[in-house]
């Protein structure tokens, strides 16, 4: 499977009379984005916003971030199952508006979580402090229940994200880049010489506001199955979680997964990429147990030689995280492990829920735990009085001044286990 | 059996003949099924279950099978899952939030989402 992408760079957004791209600025006519995405019944008003890095705004709480994209050339179109039909995507080309990105906000539950700043100290802590954002607030009708009220703010985002990609459809990229699976067998044979590489990409899937979906599907529903990587860059991954903001992977950082991104760049020069196998994280021991014996299987089925292991999410993921660890390990597979950190505000506590000797490989995308000042912003896009309620604040998080004292697990992204973060350990 | 330990009313009404409901807090919840776990039952589900971290949300379930009369053995798995929640819960900070009736509510609706993949759905 391959697929172009190709990336028109925004450098930054504008209301305008029409949605269009134009000298690196998206353009985006208010009403009409307004209009579109709230085009649903169970919709009482959405306003638009934006959002520029440097500028003294904060967005809380942020449910989901998404990049514009639009299909070119090939089968589907961005965001299966939700937004078009079910065929396979993944090749052909695709067109994204590299740098922009639609935040949706709005309470969905009291307690979610998820801050953007996009300046000063928590600007250091989220990727999206250094996109051009156009920031939905989306306020569904009244008595409207979770379940639902979740679903409607996903999809109010999804629709504004494709029709603002839109307008990157006519539009010259400024590069394009070519990313290629090919069958395994060809594909093993493609570079006998190299190392076999897998990748087992664990979704978040307990449930509601825990969710991952998959063509449609309810990640929860599925048994571990393998994916060509390019099938995330036209979204066939999207995010349905949203608390615990710190190592959620929104829908955007899944269309740009670090992890399989840094994949291709090192296939066919250090190691051999197979692929992806994409798995849950479920309640029950029992759904633990089947999937990561799936997974294991298939890893050896595959025929790979090392295996990267990401997670979603912290707690009892962490128990998913090791059984598929050790049953993959047991295969004689070798194991690299990424996942964050709840080590407690001084970072001495044990960092996982559950451990195993042989997680002996293990990348950590940062403490999650660890506690900062965020200093007052002039305009605050949504409600900031859930600063003292969201995981990671306590009751006086929000301070008189409009600063915020809270964990760093209240920003979005922050610990992101895909290590879309900002965070990093560096030896002098 | 299945047997459900809950402080969750939302799962007490929706599972009534499942449910071992208890009106307090979620270290007692996890310290009760820590207890049957010694008396023979298997966790069904994690304890840890759902992103709001158990210091959060004032509402856990968590699904057991309990033994025949006969007993079964210790299962030291599950005994080590539960002993390590309780260390995990014992970890995070206490915080004293009053939250409102509908933040409440929210809580308990994940609650009962989260542990509703265990029972039968008929």
């Amino acid at each position: 499977m391959k697929l172009e992408i190709g990336n028109i760079l925004i450098k930054d957004v504008q209301f305008g009379d029409k949605t269009e791209v134009k000298n690196a600025t998206l353009f985006v006519n208010q009403k009409e984005l307004a209009e579109i995405a709230g085009n649903d019944d169970r919709i009482k008003s959405v306003e638009v916003f934006l959002a520029r890095p440097g500028e003294s705004v904060r967005i809380i709480p942020v449910k989901d971030a998404i990049e514009p994209r639009v299909k070119v050339e090939g089968d589907g179109g961005i965001f299966p199952g939700f937004m078009t039909g079910v065929e396979q995507v993944g090749s052909g080309r695709t067109h994204v508006l590299k740098g922009a990105a639609v935040i949706t906000t709005g309470r969905i539950v009291g307690f979610q979580e998820g801050i953007v700043d996009m300046s000063g100290t928590g600007a250091e802590y989220t990727p999206f402090s250094k996109t051009q954002n156009v920031v939905l607030k989306v306020e569904p009708v009244d008595g409207i229940k979770q379940h639902e009220h979740e679903l409607v703010v996903r999809l109010a985002g999804f629709r504004a994200a494709n029709y603002l990609g839109e307008a990157g459809k006519e539009v010259k990229p400024d590069e394009v880049k070519t990313y290629e699976t090919k069958p395994l067998l060809q594909q093993a044979a493609e570079f006998p010489n190299l190392p076999k590489v897998a990748y087992v990409y664990m979704l978040q899937t307990q449930g509601l506001l825990h969710n991952t979906y998959y063509y449609g599907v309810d990640v929860a529903e599925i048994v571990p199955t393998f994916m060509y990587p390019t099938e995330i860059m036209d979204g066939a991954i999207v995010s349905g979680n949203c608390v615990s903001a710190c190592d959620k992977n929104p829908t955007y950082i899944h269309c740009n997964s670090p992890v399989i991104m840094d994949l291709y760049e090192e296939h066919g020069k250090t190691i051999n990429f197979l692929g992806c196998v994409i798995t849950n994280e479920n309640v029950t021991l029992q759904d633990k147990e089947r999937s990561s014996n799936m997974t294991a299987k298939l890893i050896e089925f595959l025929g790979a030689e090392a295996v990267i292991i990401s997670e979603e999410g912290f707690g009892n993921p962490d128990a998913d995280l090791v059984m598929n660890c050790n049953k993959i390990e047991g295969k004689g597979i070798k194991t690299v492990l990424i996942t964050d950190e709840y080590a407690g505000q001084d970072g001495g506590s044990q960092s996982l829920a559950d451990s195993t000797p042989l997680g002996n490989a293990c990348v950590t995308a940062g403490n999650a735990n660890q506690v900062v000042v965020l200093p007052p912003m002039d305009t605050i896009i949504g409600y900031p009085e859930v600063a003292n309620l969201i995981a990671g604040g306590w009751e006086g998080s929000l301070r008189p001044d409009g600063s915020i004292e809270a964990e760093i697990q209240v920003i979005t992204s922050a610990t992101n286990e895909l290590g879309f973060g900002f965070l990093t350990a560096k030896t002098a | 059996m299945l047997m459900i330990f809950s402080n969750n009313p939302a799962v007490r009404d929706k599972y009534p003949d499942l449910v071992r409901y208890m009106d307090c807090d979620v270290q007692r919840v996890f310290v009760e099924v820590r207890d049957a776990v010694h008396m023979g039952a298997v966790l069904i589900s994690h304890p840890l279950s759902g992103s709001i971290k158990p210091n959060e949300s004032p509402y856990k379930s968590v699904a057991v099978d309990t033994p025949p009369k006969r007993g079964r053995q210790l299962d030291l798995k599950s005994l080590q899952i539960i002993e390590d929640a309780i260390v995990t819960l014992r970890k995070l900070p206490v915080k004293n939030r009053q939250y409102t009736d509908g933040m409440l509510e929210d809580f308990r609706v994940i609650d009962l989402d989260l542990i509703s993949s265990v029972p039968p759905k008929n």
